[in-house]
């Protein structure tokens, strides 16, 4: 088979290889900023596209193609590397060039996949990555011995500081790129079972397809065989093209691993470092995000001058300025949260803090990897979930995606502030039982997390799980180059992606509080769409203890939750205060005095613990319905996060307040 | 080979090198292909800090197996005055 181009006449170029092999950084260093990201259809598996262009100029469409560890499928990944070299999926063709990305200093177990991948019949680059950490161990690949194996061309790199990109590219401009010749010996039963191509050796993509992986009658020791066979054909390439100057030389991650996984100052460190992570998205954070407010109110009070009062100046104001300054907003977060994790991905110290936390997130059946994601859900549920794409496993991302909105977030802490504060005068309770309040609602969160993570594990059998056995790569200096890259990447992502949905849902939002027109002000929020819509589910939430105002809230906190506060402000003509502090203290006297139409309080303090309560659990965050969407690529689950979250706190809310009347509370 | 002294890897101490003898269960595949083959050698390395994972090396990798996983793989262990090579 020859390279020439496909029928677009652009040649396609794979990038293949294990996890942690720097695959992503060489297709970062290839195409810049020309990538597009995507999904695979029908999983939450990202795919990654770029424009590349060889030494002679000519583009190319590179595709990086998920890690994995053989062609032998176990997870939705795998499946997707071996489909898209077989030419299988739908709108990926095959590709014309297959570079295939070795880590130098542990050729043996790259050269697994990388040898399964040879011998389908593509034409191949092997490129022999991070030659200097394979050099600091004592490791010489010589990569003339391997392209004589192979009979491919094999290019050294060292793709964090851009050693062997020219070579690569100069590589990909070759007309006379080969397939390779290699083939692992079969075992014998194979030959007879197996089709033949036209040039008289088997067809080895078929080892690859179906339950059996080619075997005549499905039994088990047939894939030991085969893999005994490729090891003992790789072993014996490694001993003629590998050379290991001190094979007893402790591994220098070792070292770091005393300290890192040791058993007291490992989580230590680890509490550390995360204790910084979580300090800059939830405190650090907040001056940028101040930044970004006073701007767009500098920018609306601009264009208040200069537009007259009425509904162009009011969609502007309220709709479109307070719309794009709601997706800015989380920018700060995003990035210092993928700052973060592209920095632990990097070094090699991600996998080693899931390491210490797998034990107690496989209790409901995740891996330690969702740990960070959860973590950082406390602060912020979107970059959480942005984050969860760290989990290879397709299962456990989905899981993590679905339950991370229940950890309390920023956004619900000055909700439950004010209602802590309304429910109970400092005169009176001490602040110790106030922050009592505030950790049982942080705990409730938390439970509510691994109660549907253990949940969803059990119901969630549609897809395949690989086995959870974790790499924990080599530790490395981080390129701050790529980190930077990874977090510009993913902040414009978000902004083109969810910030279009939050965006609108804005504008509808306020268009839902201004239309239809009143000519009493005081009675525009009753009247609105929003306020009918307040008073319509009334009835449902009446069991609950709230009456149409608190539905008001409820609906407005859709936008973002702590609008509520806000809102509750606007229909208790708290609104006109400018100053924050003035409104809250006015806010929680004008809850005290509150009437019902009936002429009851408004608010009881069972009223406030249900409304707390229903807080904890409910869905109310159309950004984060904005970002599932876009990590999920559909609206399915999006839809059943919502559902079951707002289900959960109509029960929960329910179960407050009528338990709570039933034991003669009030 | 001692068959008397056949264990599994969740039963080695911290800084024990073994043989793999076989890998048995639904992970076995997959840890044969990370080359957990019969022969191979492996070190143990550390367990984490709650018990599970534990921390081993073979070839040049070093992974993460829950104790599940590792009660699937037969080794046999290796003095700790033998030198592997």
């Amino acid at each position: 088979m020859s390279s020439a181009p496909s029928s677009s006449g652009i040649r396609v170029v794979a990038l293949a290889g294990n996890p942690n092999c720097g695959k992503s950084t060489i297709f970062n260093a290839l195409t810049g900023l020309r990538q597009k990201v995507a999904n695979y259809p029908g999983v939450t598996v990202e795919r990654k596209e770029g424009v590349a262009y060889d030494q002679h100029g000519r583009a190319l469409r590179l595709i990086d193609l998920p890690g994995a560890y053989s062609l032998h499928h176990q997870s939705p990944d795998e499946a997707i590397l071996r489909d898209v070299l077989l030419g299988r999926m739908a709108d990926v063709p095959r590709p014309d060039v297959v570079i295939c990305v070795v880590d130098a200093s542990n050729s043996e177990r790259h050269l697994f996949l990388a040898s399964q991948i040879l011998e389908l019949g593509i034409p191949a680059i092997i490129v022999l990555n991070m030659m200097d950490i394979a050099e600091a161990r004592g490791i010489r690949p010589d990569a003339g011995r391997l392209s004589e194996i192979f009979g491919v061309t094999v290019v050294t790199m060292e793709a964090t500081s851009r050693k062997g990109l020219a070579e690569l590219r100069i590589a990909l401009a070759s007309a006379h790129l080969k397939a390779s010749a290699h083939a692992t010996p079969l075992p014998e039963e194979s030959l007879r079972h197996l089709p033949v191509l036209p040039d008289g050796t088997v067809d080895r993509r078929h080892l690859y397809l179906g339950e059996n992986h080619g075997s005549p009658n499905g039994d088990a020791e047939w894939r030991d065989r085969i893999t005994a066979n490729r090891y003992g054909a790789i072993r014996e390439v490694c001993s003629r093209a590998v050379q290991i100057i001190d094979p007893t030389r402790i591994h220098p991650t070792e070292r770091i691993d005393q300290f890192a996984l040791h058993p007291l100052l490992g989580p230590v460190i680890a509490l550390l470092v995360l204790t910084l992570m979580f300090y800059l998205i939830f405190s650090f954070a907040e001056i940028p995000m101040g930044w970004i407010e006073s701007l767009f109110a500098w920018a609306s009070g601009l264009v208040s001058q200069w537009l007259p009062e009425g509904d162009l100046r009011s969609l502007i104001c309220d709709g479109i300025l307070a719309g794009v300054s709601g997706v800015v907003v989380f920018l700060p977060q995003i990035l210092i949260l993928f700052f973060f994790i592209g920095l632990m991905e990097d070094t090699g110290y991600l996998p080693r803090i899931a390491f210490m936390m797998d034990r107690i997130m496989s209790r409901v059946g995740l891996s330690g990897k969702s740990f960070v994601p959860l973590l950082s859900s406390h602060a912020c549920a979107v970059p959480a979930i942005m984050g969860a794409r760290t989990i290879e496993h397709e299962k456990d991302r989905l899981i993590t995606i679905l339950v991370a909105p229940l950890a309390s977030c920023s956004a619900r802490l000055p909700v439950y502030l004010l209602l802590i504060a309304a429910m109970m005068p400092t005169e009176t309770v001490p602040p110790l039982t106030k922050s009592l309040i505030l950790m049982g609602l942080y705990s409730g969160g938390i439970l509510g997390i691994f109660v549907f993570a253990w949940l969803f594990n059990r119901m969630l059998h549609r897809s395949e799980t690989g086995p959870s056995i974790m790499e924990l790569p080599t530790y490395k200096l981080p390129a701050l180059s790529s980190v930077a890259f990874q977090m510009a990447q993913r902040g414009w992502l978000f902004v083109q992606r969810a910030g279009t949905i939050i965006l609108a849902v804005t504008i509808v939002l306020w268009a839902a509080n201004n239309y239809p027109k009143n000519d009493d002000p005081l009675l525009q929020r009753e009247k609105s769409i929003a306020g009918r819509l307040g008073k319509a589910i009334e009835p449902a939430i009446a069991p609950l203890g709230f009456d149409w105002k608190i539905g008001i809230g409820l609906i407005a906190s859709f936008a973002a939750r702590e609008v509520f506060v806000s809102a509750m402000a606007i229909t208790y003509d708290a609104g006109e205060i400018e100053d924050e502090e003035g409104q809250r203290m006015a806010l929680r006297q004008r809850f005290r005095e509150a009437k019902r139409d009936d002429g009851s309080p408004a608010f009881t303090p069972l009223t406030y613990v249900s409304l707390m309560v229903f807080y904890v659990f409910a869905m109310q965050c159309a950004s984060t319905t904005a970002v599932v969407r876009r990590e999920t690529n559909s609206w399915k689950w999006p839809l059943f996060q919502f559902a079951y979250m707002t289900t959960t706190a109509w029960i929960a809310a329910f179960l407050v307040f009528q338990g709570g009347q039933l034991f003669g509370f009030s | 080979m001692d068959s008397a002294r056949i264990t599994t890897i969740d039963r080695l101490p911290p800084r024990a090198k073994a043989v793999v003898v076989s890998c048995s269960g639904p992970a076995s595949f997959r840890l044969q292909e990370l080359g957990l083959l019969p022969g191979a050698h492996i070190r143990v390395l550390r367990r984490a800090p709650l018990r599970d994972p534990l921390q081993i090396e073979v070839g040049q990798s070093l992974l993460a197996l829950r104790l599940r996983e590792a009660r699937s793989v037969q080794v046999e262990p290796l003095d700790s005055g033998t030198t592997s090579a």
